[in-house]
């Protein structure tokens, strides 16, 4: 049997693949839904909570009401969405052994791995900038009738909350990737959410417990309040990194998470 | 063509694969046979590249899969249909692996009329049969139109019909000088699919050549012979060096083997004695298949009676034990 030998697939023809694939997928639409829905929904109504407490405000706590940053809370829902479509990307893999087939397709692991963390990152960043629009083009309308600035008049020039802004746009998919290599480590969904979730609220709850050096010099360093270090505004009180520690704490992090997750996805039979 | 070279397999205490040496040749339909736990899946992870052997080596054209630059172009695979995800639609599913490995978007509709899918493409794989999910994992094995196919118990699953079209499409890919290997525990089914077969017990090769070739081998085969004067010629068939035991169906009939049958008839002739039958039977794979595997079989049942006596044996000792 004579053939052409035919053209080996590019890198991108794997990324392709894994978008297909993850798309296809019911949980993906679901997820896909319940973002926009559900992000809106608890920005509209935190919006409504804030206007009603807004009568009793002096001057001052109306002038550092920073309608900008506000639609952020939305990122609650859509973060832990992203969290779920990341591990959904690594564990669907290992319910039923399609990774046998998918490593079949594209033996090169790494790359598999790589096509995964651009369409994880893709999709976060995406998520995340439209749901954090759509809560803030839904909560302007409340923000106004309980008088309160909305974004129109607020001044961005400012700068400092277009960095937060950006700073929370460009983080959406640290734990996203971190739940996708998870799930790649334990090839199960329901190990890596619950790790991934007690990576991201245990510090919070931790913090409250432990002493005051813990929180500054410990529990600062793990990925979710380095991230937020970053992420949210006030992020000179104590128990934040500086944006010069942090960038590299929360890129260290991800490097050790998804290099592990590759370093295993290698050396394991599939 | 695929090479394997003193391959082996060992997971903890187990050696599930045990220095397997051999080749298998394009153009004809390689059967793997062997029990449960011999090693069949595993050979076949290893040469698709999925599991690391322990020693040794196995190459599809010369080459390590994970080397190959377009695997689906060379290598099509099945390895357990159930691995299609559920919330899938079958078109979608093959869509995703056709993009992923380089193929043009169209032999997806290619392969799904192939495989007889042609109108359930926008069905869930989840509400699939098995029968239908071995049709859609052989539409992605043959998604790349490979020069190699490796179908781990491809007929699993299928009904009459499924099992002849699958027979019929590894003849005409041999045919058409692929390289193809299909593993099945089914004997009769790979008695009429397979040209060449590779025979494992306990992760170690235990025959490999055509099926003429094992069958021939293989003990059982001989010669029923019914006479009118059947204890004559069988002292006749004695005396001239065969060997003669009464049919097990007790109807006078003799199963002569050391002799061939051209020789009975003569002898019987020269005799004077009619034949009322004089059939050659050759022993089935089955035969010597579990000739081959007898004593390498992992899960073998036990005679009932000797569990049952064991049983009693312990529960008294027990209740002895408890007794002061």
């Amino acid at each position: 049997m004579s053939r052409a030998p035919a053209a080996p697939p590019r890198w991108t023809a794997t990324v392709a693949g894994e978008w297909l694939k993850l798309r296809a997928m019911r949980g993906t639409l679901v997820i896909a839904c319940l973002g926009p829905i559900l992000g809106t929904a608890l920005c509209v109504l935190l919006a409504v909570a804030v206007g009603l407490e807004s009568d009793g405000w002096s001057e001052q706590d109306r002038a550092e009401f920073d309608p900008v940053l506000f639609p952020l809370v939305s990122g609650i829902v859509s973060g832990v969405l992203l969290v779920v479509l990341g591990v959904r990307a690594g564990a669907c893999e290992y319910r039923a052994g399609l990774v046998r087939l998918t490593l079949t397709v594209t033996p090169r692991r790494g790359r598999v791995l790589l096509a995964k963390i651009v369409v994880i990152a893709v999709a976060s960043w995406v998520g995340f900038t439209a749901v954090t629009a759509l809560a803030a083009l839904a909560a302007q309308p409340v923000f106004h009738a309980y008088g309160l600035p909305y974004v129109t008049n607020a001044d961005l020039a400012a700068g400092s909350e277009v960095r937060t802004l950006a700073a929370a746009i460009g983080l959406a998919p640290v734990f996203p990737l971190i739940g996708l290599a998870l799930a790649v480590l334990t090839r199960s969904a329901a190990g890596a959410l619950t790790s991934v979730l007690a990576l991201l609220f245990a510090p919070a709850i931790a913090g409250g417990l432990l002493p005051a050096w813990w929180a500054a010099h410990v529990l600062s360093y793990l990925p979710g309040p380095a991230s937020d270090s970053l992420s949210l505004t006030g992020s000179d009180d104590a128990g934040f990194l500086s944006p010069g520690v942090a960038v590299p704490v929360v890129a260290a992090w991800l490097a050790l998470f998804l290099g592990a997750a590759c370093r295993c996805l290698q050396r394991r039979d599939a | 063509m695929i090479q394997v070279r003193e391959l082996t397999k060992v997971h903890g205490d187990t050696v599930a694969v045990d220095r397997l040496t051999f080749d298998v040749t394009p153009g004809v339909v390689t059967g793997f046979l062997g029990p449960n736990g011999s090693g069949k899946s595993t050979t076949l992870r290893l040469i698709v590249g999925l599991d690391r052997p322990t020693s040794g080596r196995a190459t599809i054209g010369g080459r390590a899969l994970r080397d190959l630059a377009a695997p689906m172009h060379e290598v099509g695979v099945l390895l357990d249909a159930r691995a299609a995800p559920a919330g899938l639609r079958a078109r979608q599913h093959l869509a995703w692996l056709a993009r992923a490995g380089g193929v043009p978007a169209r032999r997806v509709d290619e392969v799904l009329a192939e495989v007889g899918l042609a109108d359930l493409g926008r069905r869930r794989v989840g509400g699939f049969s098995l029968g239908m999910l071995q049709r859609l994992g052989i539409a992605a094995a043959l998604l790349g139109d490979p020069a190699v196919l490796i179908l781990d118990e491809p007929v699993n699953g299928l009904d009459l019909d499924g099992v002849r079209w699958v027979r019929g499409l590894l003849r005409r890919c041999a045919a058409e000088g692929r390289t193809v290997v299909v593993s099945s525990h089914l004997l009769s089914e790979m008695d009429q699919t397979a040209d060449e077969v590779l025979v494992l017990g306990r992760g170690r090769l235990l025959a490999h050549g055509s099926v003429t070739e094992i069958t021939r081998a293989g003990a059982g085969t001989h010669i029923r012979v019914a006479s009118p004067r059947a204890p004559e010629l069988a002292a006749a068939l004695r005396a001239a060096g065969a060997s003669v035991t009464p049919a097990p169906d007790a109807d006078g009939a003799l199963l002569v083997t050391g002799m061939t049958a051209p020789a009975i008839g003569d002898l019987a002739a020269g005799r004077g004695f009619a034949l009322h039958e004089l059939t050659e039977r050759r022993a089935t794979l089955e035969d010597a298949f579990i000739e081959l595997t007898d004593d390498t079989v992992e899960y073998q049942a036990v005679d009932r009676r000797v569990v049952n006596h064991q049983g009693t044996g312990h529960r008294e000792v027990g209740r002895r034990g408890e007794k002061p």
